[in-house]
């Protein structure tokens, strides 16, 4: 069952039904996975659209989202209700086996709140320093460029 | 190209330009009554005018994390420290006097918010990039380098502020 739930078949799709009902958590996110992280805030992003290394640094434990239990969507919009983020906000794409080889890693740490909802919730579980984040930087897609306005300082 | 208030030249044939706090004097004009005016800037005075404008951007937007609230990345963002923003504008200050003193124009100074309410100064010179990192809750500097002819990255820390000019001169040469 736990190799199952990473496949694109139906049985994959069906045990993360029961995964995410039963609220099961992830104890090892395989290397293939991919990992997302909104890029809510224009200070984030540099003039020529790159990323700012600051982007990927957290002492505190950087919060994504596992790809395979969210949608595009729902990690652009913070998987609240009403969304928590705009439609300006951008999306930020990164493999798991990444993070591993620059010498960090990540965990499944679901969020279940009253208004926020995230299964797919995880956290960098080392802190990354200058010259790891930007090798991350390297490393990482923009999936969906940020179109912002205004709104995204506030 | 520049926006400037000219005002009216206490001698003849001299104008003042007003570039915020400082008043750099120019070079030489040439009136023209009736026509716009040609104005006259040597390259020292371009530079200084470039450099004001690369550095109160960086302030303006130093000043703009003061103004983020909490989760302001979406996630759960800190707040920025006043005191620490402060700190920040002081690295700008000593990386605008370096480059003032040597009169060349730095690619770029960006600062960089993160999400534990750290601040990041990003300078790029001529494909040397050097970046420092201050916390809130510590008065250590991180300090990273990368040269353009040397592959080694140095990651450096560093917690007196006044030796940060040793690492500017660092990346001039």
């Amino acid at each position: 069952m736990r190799k199952i739930v990473w496949t694109n078949t139906f049985w994959g799709f069906c045990i993360r039904i029961i995964y995410r009902i039963f609220w099961i958590k992830i104890k090892y996110i395989p290397n293939d996975e991919i990992l997302w992280r909104a890029v809510y805030n224009e200070k984030q992003v540099k003039k020529d659209g790159t990323l700012k290394p600051a982007f990927f640094r957290d002492k505190n434990g950087l919060s994504c989202d596992l790809a395979r239990f969210s949608t595009i969507e729902k990690s652009r919009m913070g998987h609240k209700k009403p969304p928590r983020w705009g439609l300006h906000s951008g999306l930020v794409e990164l493999d798991v086996s990444t993070l591993r080889e620059i010498g960090a890693d990540v965990q499944h740490k679901p969020i279940k709140k009253k208004r926020e909802n995230n299964y797919a919730h995880c956290q960098f579980s080392s802190f990354l320093a200058t010259d790891l984040a930007r090798k991350l930087i390297d490393n990482s897609r923009i999936i969906i460029k940020p179109t912002f306005s205004q709104e995204s300082d506030k | 190209m520049y926006d400037f208030a000219i005002n009216t030249p206490p001698k003849e044939n001299e104008y003042f330009f007003k570039i915020k706090d400082q008043v750099p004097r120019c070079q030489s004009i040439t009136p023209s009554p009736g026509q716009s005016t040609n104005i006259h800037l040597n390259n020292s005075m371009i530079n200084l005018i470039q450099r004001k404008k690369i550095a109160s951007e960086c302030y303006q937007e130093l000043d703009s994390y003061l103004q983020l609230s909490p989760s302001w990345d979406g996630y759960a963002g800190k707040v920025f420290d006043p005191k620490l923003i402060e700190r920040a504008k002081k690295v700008v200050q000593k990386i605008e006097s370096l480059f003032n003193k040597y009169d060349i124009i730095p690619n770029e100074i960006t600062p960089g918010p993160a999400s534990d309410g750290s601040v990041d100064v990003e300078l790029s010179y001529n494909n040397n990039i050097l970046i420092f990192t201050l916390y809130p809750d510590s008065e250590v500097i991180e300090i990273f380098l990368s040269k353009e002819n040397s592959p080694t990255l140095e990651l450096k820390e560093n917690n007196e502020e006044d030796s940060v000019d040793e690492y500017l001169l660092g990346i001039l040469y």
